[in-house]
């Protein structure tokens, strides 16, 4: 294995690959940190590019973009409070409550230190433990997907900063709109007023880039003609976290590393999902859980942790069982059956230089990411000098594109608007929008994988209290409730 | 708010005198400009892959870029409503596949195959039943036969609601399965993986990777002749069952698209798919090569039509 | 204001919980749970918090009073401030999004930025010049680069 993985080296380091690799991985970084364009996207819009290349060279180009467009996300998320992806919508809300208190430097670095310690941790758990990641994920059935998503609904106490009862209402509107489209078990259309547009659903990124990008766009109108200017724009972005802060957060980051990989690993959990667990488990363990939210580097240091977990653990469905993990791996089951190679348990044997090769340009892929990340902060951040009124346009027309771009669908564009607006007035009444998505996100899981249980069960509810896996869930979800309110009444016996 | 105002009036004049103005077109040489291909699923699916392999190479023959444009939604009711009420100039080619029959006859789309001028079919891929390895079912038989003493028992993985597959098998044979709907092959195949459920039904460009890696077992495919890539697995009909089953995709452009659009194009995409290089990759990939001109691909969907219809008849009852 | 919010999502919900009494019944038969169980639930569940939220407004104003501090001033006067900006905006945006299909990319979206620059009372110059260059650099960069097909209107 390592003499594979050391020929996976040389690949990687040649003249031909190394210059491609960096590229990717800077492009990926630029299409993740994008409004609206996602690293699913930029993955996608690549693959006609690579029928005339060499698998490996396709490949290290398409995990390059994945790699950094799943990092990527984390910059607009930070600095201009508009995730560039889904899996960055947990890091808003640390990450720009520490740009507001002028550490936009810290957020960046540990933002990126973070997202390279989840990554490489990944990595090096694909290649050693790929058979057993993929048993565990082999476990998972329709019950167990469903405690899986209960538990991923509770975090929206831990997420409602202020008020629990409008987080609540936050997350079942959420729900609501998941549930827009045809019915998953007997194609019903459900709530689509007649248009052929909605019988799929709400697309996330349009909706994601209202709720985001357009509503800040419309907050940010507001306070242009008040007096008192943006606390932001005199601060200077170049401090980096120092040592100690970052022994600090490293127990956070490589435990959700680790949790991001196990996510990543079960088919049809993605790095969005991993990035609201993991910053919910960093918040339940914390001594000061009251902090987060408040722009605490723990709130930075697991969602990137735990979203960029996703990128080696995504892998392991895909390369043991040929099945994708997430909409990446999806698009890279595209991209291996068009370089000719049938993805499944033979991959390993019948090209193991290739999957090597694989591993290893991963490996370097993530520190090119951290190289990128770090000298590259002081590019980012210029963004927040830039002309408020030209940042605005900026932000509202690529949000325009990207809402356009994933399904070519000018329908999506009034969703994307229709959703800014009700975003903006979600703000208005604080009405916290983390809740919305992570709703949008897991109520479709919870729904399938409930009736798909009780289709299995014929009809009986016993699967609750039969099934280990489905029970540890339950089980955590009521912690997670119980903690988020504790945390709240302590809040406000004060 | 000035300004605002005499921008929008003017944004709405220019608008409305381009939409009168556009209408004409002159057909004379075609093709002058790039093509657009609708794949009504999403990239990185098996529609996709088609799609792609086939823009890739019909773009030598037509000689202007042919680009891809995935356009998902509503089982590719989306992409396939839109490319049927497109300018009907023959820049806009759609990939039709086999839910141009099924979705109009369930009432969730406007849209028949009777809305498209049919360009050429291109694929086939039949349907196959896999079980997990160390399944009790031996045979089709044996898992009929299990289905007929506990009707609704047997767990079957759907890739889609409604699965036609499994319907025409339920009709055919009078037996039963407990559908378990999941959302496409990938979910559905590791379920069968993980012994959540007994088996499922899919092409073999799906499950070729986990059939030849020992994680599922092929019982039967439901095509008229053994597959190149199984040669050891029977057909339903060797089984003395009469069922063929399996989905298709073919090219399709707007109704009213000039005959001489159509047949540049068919002419085009008969080479795209004899093409050695297109021929390759859906070797590679296990999807079968099914190649009928315009007229043979109507009496093929009208064939199909009476067969989804008769399922649908029957469940509808 | 929390009594409008809960209003409205009580009317919401109430909405919902209607609409799921007009499910018909599809080709495919769900003998459990049914496609109108899980709308109803959530429907059902968000009824119950608007009415609390309706009940607990004193005592919920006072924590979030509280909690807030200093935040609660900036807040509450961004509450008052020029919503007029974002209504034009969202006007703006829907002209321009219809607009798009006609004008094709670059022209539409050049003048739309240049209108929002104008409607956020832009007086700097180069500032509608970038607009401009923004505007067509996107679409080439897309257009060609990510073969992302964005409109190219009736002109072009």
């Amino acid at each position: 294995m390592i003499g594979l993985l050391l020929e996976g080296f040389t690949v990687v380091f040649s003249i031909s690959i190394f210059p491609l690799l960096v590229t990717a991985v800077a492009g990926g970084i630029i299409i993740g940190s994008l409004p609206g364009l996602t690293a699913t996207m930029g993955v996608a819009v690549l693959l006609p590019f690579t029928f005339g290349m060499d698998s490996t060279a396709a490949l290290v180009m398409l995990v390059g973009v994945y790699i950094g467009g799943i990092y990527g996300g984390s910059i607009a998320a930070i600095l201009l409070r508009t995730p560039g992806t889904p899996a960055a919508a947990a890091t808003v809300m640390d990450g720009h409550a520490l740009v507001l208190k002028g550490e936009a430097g810290k957020a960046l670095s540990v933002s990126a230190i973070s997202s390279f310690i989840g990554g490489f941790i990944s990595t090096v758990m694909l290649i050693t433990l790929s058979p057993l990641l993929a048993r565990f994920a082999l476990r998972f059935s329709a019950p167990e997907y469903f405690g899986l998503a209960l538990f991923g609904l509770t975090i929206i106490a831990s997420v409602s900063a202020r008020n629990l009862i409008k987080g609540f209402l936050g997350g079942l509107f959420g729900l609501l709109i998941a549930t827009v489209g045809l019915d998953p078990v007997t194609s019903y259309p459900r709530f689509t007023f007649g248009t052929i547009n909605l019988l799929q659903g709400f697309n996330i990124i349009p909706v994601l880039i209202g709720l985001f990008a357009i509503s800040e766009a419309f907050v940010q109108m507001e306070s242009l003609r008040q007096t008192h200017s943006n606390p932001v724009r005199d601060l200077s972005a170049r401090c980096l976290i120092s040592v100690r802060e970052f022994i600090r957060v490293l127990p956070t980051a490589v435990k959700s590393g680790i949790m991001g990989t196990f996510i990543g690993s079960i088919p049809g959990a993605g790095a969005d999902i991993a990035a609201f667990v993991t910053y919910n488990e960093a918040r339940r363990s914390s001594k000061t859980p009251d902090e987060f939210g408040q722009g605490i580097l723990e709130g930075i240091a697991a969602p990137e942790a735990g979203n960029n977990g996703v990128t080696g653990g995504a892998l392991v469905p895909l390369l043991t069982l040929g099945v994708p993990g997430d909409a990446v791996a999806a698009v890279l089951l595209g991209a291996l059956i068009i370089q000719g190679l049938a993805p499944g348990p033979l991959l390993f044997t019948r090209s193991a230089p290739l999957v090597y090769g694989l591993f290893a340009s991963m490996l370097v892929a993530n520190v090119v990411m951290l190289f990128l990340g770090i000298i590259g902060i002081r590019f980012y951040a210029r963004v927040l000098q830039v002309p408020k009124r030209l940042i605005i346009g900026i932000i509202v027309f690529l949000s325009m594109v990207g809402a356009f771009a994933m399904n070519n669908s000018i329908f999506d564009i009034h969703v994307a608007i229709g959703f800014g607006v009700i975003g903006y007035l979600m703000r208005k009444v604080d009405i916290p929008l983390s809740p919305i998505v992570l709703a949008i996100i897991l109520g479709p899981m919870a729904e399938s994988n409930l009736r798909r249980a009780i289709q299995m069960y014929q009809g009986s509810w016993s699967f609750m209290y039969t099934r280990p896996i489905t029970v540890a869930f339950l089980v955590l979800a009521v912690f997670s409730l119980v903690t988020a309110i504790r945390v709240k009444q302590r809040k406000q016996g004060d | 708010m000035k300004r605002l105002v005499s921008v929008l009036v003017g944004i709405l004049l220019v608008t409305a005198l381009l939409h009168a103005g556009g209408a004409a077109e002159d057909e004379v040489d075609y093709p002058r400009d790039d093509i657009s291909l609708i794949v009504p699923f999403a990239a990185g699916g098996g529609t996709d892959a088609v799609g792609r392999a086939l823009a890739n190479a019909v773009e030598n023959y037509l000689e202007v870029p042919v680009t891809v444009v995935n356009r998902t939604g509503g089982s590719g009711a989306v992409g396939m409503t839109e490319g049927a009420t497109a300018r009907p100039d023959g820049y806009t080619l759609t990939m039709i596949t086999r839910e141009i029959v099924s979705l109009p006859l369930m009432g969730l789309a406007d849209i028949t195959a009777d809305d498209f001028e049919l360009i050429r079919l291109v694929n086939m891929d039949p349907a196959l039943v896999a079980v997990q390895p160390d399944s009790p079912y031996e045979s089709i038989h044996d898992l009929l036969a299990d289905a007929r003493e506990n009707p609704g028992d047997i767990l079957f993985a759907s890739t889609a609601a409604p699965n036609f597959y499994i319907l025409t098998i339920e009709n055919d044979q009078g037996v039963s399965f407990n559908h378990i709907a999941y959302d496409g092959a990938a979910e559905a195949i590791p379920s069968v993986i993980g012994g959540h459920t007994d088996f499922t039904i899919a092409n073999p460009g799906e499950m070729i990777g986990q059939i030849e890696g020992g994680e599922l077992r092929p019982l039967a495919v439901m095509a008229e002749e053994r597959l190149d890539a199984l040669p050891d697995i029977p057909t339903f009909m060797e089984e003395g069952l009469d069922l063929v089953s399996g989905t298709w995709r073919g090219i399709a452009v707007p109704q009213g698209t000039p005959a001489e659009v159509g047949d540049v194009l068919e002419e085009a995409f008969a080479n795209a798919v004899a093409d050695p290089s297109f021929v390759e990759f859906m070797e590679n990939a296990q999807l079968g090569i099914h190649n009928l001109g315009a007229d043979e691909f109507r009496t093929f969907i009208s064939n199909d039509t009476e067969v989804i219809r008769s399922i649908v008849d029957e469940i509808d009852l | 204001m929390n009594r409008v919010v809960a209003v409205v999502f009580a009317l919401l919900s109430i909405g919902v919980l209607y609409a799921t009494t007009t499910f018909r019944a599809t080709l495919i038969i769900d003998a459990y749970l049914g496609a109108a169980f899980f709308p109803r639930a959530i429907a059902a569940l968000m009824l119950g918090f608007a009415v609390v939220l309706w009940f607990m407004e004193p005592r919920v104003q006072s924590e979030t009073e509280r909690i807030k501090d200093c935040e609660s001033e900036s807040e509450r006067r961004s509450l008052r401030t020029d919503i007029v900006t974002p209504i034009y905006t969202t006007i703006l945006l829907i002209a321009y999004s219809l607009s798009l299909p006609y004008l094709g990319f670059s022209l539409a979206t050049s003048l739309a930025f240049i209108t929002l620059l104008a409607l956020l009372g832009s007086r700097v110059w180069w500032h509608y010049l970038f607009s401009i260059v923004f505007s067509v650099v996107l679409f080439y960069v897309f257009y060609d680069l990510f073969r992302v097909r964005l409109p190219r209107g009736v002109l072009f």
